[in-house]
């Protein structure tokens, strides 16, 4: 079930929500985790019994960590069984395919092999379930009392698909006791946090991302360079307005049961680096593959040629997390040669730059990865590119309605360069409201659920671009 | 947020009467809920896009997003095209003008060759046949037609292609592109309806004129007639002058303005029997009195060769008559298609009267 379908908006949201508040504080953990599952299985009917187990197991194991002799073996067989978990569900198809490839090569017979199903969010909350093992191992964190408190932790249905990444210490105190934090100011926020995500994606991303399809759709032969740089910049602009949405969603969601999840973009687009953008795009990622990754590599405490290896290696991997294709892992190892270019000596130059300039060559290099991360395969990838450096500029037909959203993308990627704009954004999202605020809000709110309502239900079913990760 | 639940309710219980969208949608199918759908995901995966369908509310929030769409853009979000000064196009009137359904050369070629075939046959039996091409409202106003669609004619085209092959052929072909072309200098845009893609009034006064002055010519005792003898300017009463602007479903419909109508002189004599096989342009003439007081009741109408339609709009598959002996009574056999529905033409009727015979 996809946020932007109305099945979610107009019947499990006012539902779960009408039964949450109305309950008892005590029960409103269980219904939470009810509803997260029917959410879940109504997306993975089998994988859900898994998924069950797999909690299960995490939590039996870390529950003796503490008295546990050697409380590491417990460690390693809880990550391997989730990493395993993964690596079976998101990559055996592609390791297959690859080896049968090779052994064609090679003039072998291809191995026969029944392809597995991608659960939906594996990615993500394997890796939220990672961070409760691994919190708890370094005593951030003491491990939770009740199985069906771990068991929400991992299926909370806002952040269960397509994430952010909330860690185990994100929201361990909250999961216990949020009393405080279901009050109206909260529900206010976060359905008004929600009403901006779904305007995000219907009324923006939807729009791009269809024009990004007709331009990626053009056989290479008649792509002018004209429209392969539009083609790659709709999609730039979609896959930031549809992701960031669907986080604004999730992160709204979850206000309004009382949960703080971490934020996940903070106006990536005027990032003036590689570096900088990976601190402003898909944060709780980042931080992720930063804490439980790059400084179990061993962080900065290692030589100058390891460093650049392991910054590039969590980049390789982080590629890898978006999807089992060679697309995904150029786009990883495309960024994490940029990041080591700009410790090495990149960040530097940039310095003695106008602040303008690069931000236009971070921008630009960011839309290239794009391309790979778009792309349906390598080749295909590789062709597109060629049309955007074959410089046959040509006309473009654009609608007045896509003309309109891709001017209101770019303004919302880049209006941050304004100054005050983020301490204003701050504001807006973040500051208990007044009377006037208040009413503001519900207004805009209303206007922006009826509009997207009404956009969806025109236009059909559109999933979500992360939802395969 | 109580505000969500209220299409639910009206989903569940209907409290309040809503109009339906006009045009014709496939509501998308959906499964039963059984232990296998479910674990298969089929039900869900179905049942989503179904649930869309039967929202409540779901037409008035449909023409909700329309009106903004229009309002803010000028755009429709269907076939629907908004052209300048509120004209309204059918996409794919536009579509054949383009060139986007060209039919090969060899397919014009063997259908036409078709259509002396059947022409002969006819006339062995006393019938003549005659093709009548309705106006394309996109070729005759493309300038109105928004900016992204090019004013160029791209060729070859069908509509190009098929004149020229039944010039060739002689065959009798009546192309109301043309008549209407030279209209244009006198009546402007009015040759068709504004909200609407078929031809106005006039425009099917004057193909029944055609039609029967046609028959007339070839058989040996008077027809009635109605022959045009002038035009004037009326509020639309047709309901084919509204058809796209139905079609656009919008809170507040758009306006359709005045449109040409035929003066007529009825001439006495014998009801013609016509056997039509055509689109949906020859349906319009059922709108006029005038084809009530010249065609006769047992003539015979097949919408794309498919469904014989009689005067009262019953429908009848063509598979339970005979083409032959239908033809063998009629004053004339007329194939009618406009340049939307050339790559359809003449709808295998040839072929399936040939093989009768």
């Amino acid at each position: 079930m996809v946020f932007s379908s109305n099945l979610f908006i107009l019947a499990f949201l006012p539902i779960f929500f009408l039964v949450y508040y109305v309950l008892p504080y005590r029960f409103k953990n269980a219904w939470a985790l009810l509803a997260s599952t029917a959410f879940y299985a109504w997306g993975a009917p089998l994988f859900v019994f898994v998924l069950f187990a797999s909690i299960t197991l995490d939590f039996a194991l870390v529950k003796r960590l503490k008295n546990s002799l050697k409380p590491k073996i417990n460690l390693w067989v809880a990550i391997v069984a989730n990493v395993g978990l993964l690596a079976y569900f998101k990559y055996a198809n592609f390791f297959v395919e690859n080896f049968n490839k090779a052994l064609g090569k090679a003039g072998f017979e291809e191995l026969g092999w029944l392809e597995v199903a991608l659960p939906i969010g594996i990615s993500f909350f394997t890796f939220q379930k990672i961070s409760y093992v691994l919190d708890v191992y370094r005593g951030v964190r003491p491990p939770l009392k009740n199985w069906q408190d771990y068991a929400l932790y991992v299926l909370l249905f806002p952040q269960l698909i397509a994430g952010p990444i909330v860690r185990y210490n994100d929201i361990a105190d909250e999961i216990i006791d949020r009393k405080k934090k279901i009050n109206a100011d909260n529900r206010l926020l976060g359905l008004f946090r929600f009403a901006i995500g779904l305007g995000k994606k219907v009324l923006i991303a939807n729009v791009l991302g269809a024009e990004a399809d007709r331009i990626f759709d053009i056989p290479p032969s008649s792509l002018n360079t004209t429209q392969a740089w539009y083609g790659a910049v709709c999609y730039t602009f979609q896959i930031y307005f549809d992701f960031s949405g669907y986080s604004d969603m999730a992160i709204g969601l979850g206000r309004m049961m009382g949960f703080t999840f971490p934020e996940n973009f903070n106006n990536p687009y005027v990032s003036k680096s590689i570096t900088e953008f990976w601190r402003r795009w898909h944060i709780s990622l980042s931080n992720w593959m930063r804490d439980y990754l790059y400084i179990s590599l061993g962080g900065n405490r290692v030589s100058e040629r390891r460093l650049y290896l392991n910054l590039w290696l969590v980049f390789l991997i982080s590629g890898l997390w978006h999807g089992a294709a060679w697309t995904f892992i150029i786009w990883g190892a495309y960024h994490g040669l940029f990041l080591v270019l700009e410790r090495k000596f990149l960040s530097k130059l940039y310095k003695r730059l106008p602040a303008f300039i690069p931000l236009i060559i971070t921008f630009i290099l960011v839309i290239f990865g794009w391309v790979f991360f778009r792309a349906s395969s390598l080749e295909a990838a590789l062709v597109y590119i060629k049309a955007m450096m074959a410089f046959s500029f040509g006309g473009l037909v654009i609608k007045l309605s896509v003309k309109t959203a891709f001017l209101v993308a770019a303004a919302g990627s880049f209006m941050a360069l304004l100054p005050s704009v983020e301490k204003w954004q701050n504001q807006v999202l973040f500051k208990v409201p007044g009377l006037l605020k208040s009413t503001l809000m519900a207004v805009f709110t209303g206007v922006i659920l009826v509009i997207c309502i009404s956009v969806i239900a025109a236009s059909g079913f559109n999933p979500f671009i992360y939802f395969r990760f | 947020m109580a505000g969500l639940l209220v299409p639910l309710a009206q989903q569940v219980i209907n409290f309040s009467e809503i109009e339906p969208l006009s045009g014709a949608y496939n509501l998308p199918e959906v499964v039963n809920l059984k232990s296998e759908t479910w674990f298969s995901g089929e039900f869900q995966q179905k049942y989503s896009p179904y649930y869309e369908y039967k929202i409540g509310f779901r037409s008035s929030l449909v023409r909700l997003r329309n009106q903004l769409y229009y309002w803010a853009y000028g755009e429709s979000t269907n076939y629907v095209v908004i052209g300048k000064e509120n004209q309204l196009y059918a996409w794919n009137y536009w579509a054949p003008f383009g060139g986007l359904d060209l039919v090969p050369d060899s397919v014009v070629e063997s259908n036409v060759n078709n259509l002396k075939l059947l022409e002969a046959k006819l006339n062995e039996m006393g019938v003549p046949l005659l093709v009548v091409i309705g106006a394309n409202k996109a070729r005759l106003s493309i300038s109105h037609m928004p900016s992204n669609y090019k004013e160029g004619e791209t060729l070859p085209n069908n509509y190009r292609n098929y004149i020229s092959a039944m010039s060739k052929a002689n065959l009798p072909v009546v192309d109301f592109n043309a008549v209407f072309k030279d209209l244009k200098k006198d009546h402007g845009l009015k040759l068709f309806p504004n909200t609407g893609t078929h031809w106005s009034g006039l425009g099917m006064s004057l193909c029944l004129d055609s039609i029967l002055a046609f028959a007339n010519r070839k058989n040996a005792d008077d027809l009635a007639q109605a022959r045009v003898m002038g035009s004037f300017l009326a509020d639309s009463t047709l309901e084919s002058d509204v058809d796209l602007s139905n079609d656009l479903n919008l809170i507040y419909p758009l306006k359709t303005e005045r449109n040409l109508f035929a003066n007529t002189q009825l001439t006495s004599g014998r009801k013609a029997n016509l056997f039509v096989i055509g689109d949906s342009f020859y349906w319009n003439l059922y709108q006029l009195n005038d084809f009530y007081a010249t065609v006769d009741s047992s003539s015979h109408y097949w919408y794309y060769n498919n469904t014989d339609i009689d005067f009262i709009s019953t429908r009848e598959a063509v598979e339970n008559f005979d083409p032959v002996k239908l033809a063998s009574k009629a004053d004339a056999v007329v194939i009618v298609a406009t340049e939307a529905n050339l790559h359809l033409f003449p709808f295998g009727f040839p072929e399936e009267f040939l093989e009768n015979f």
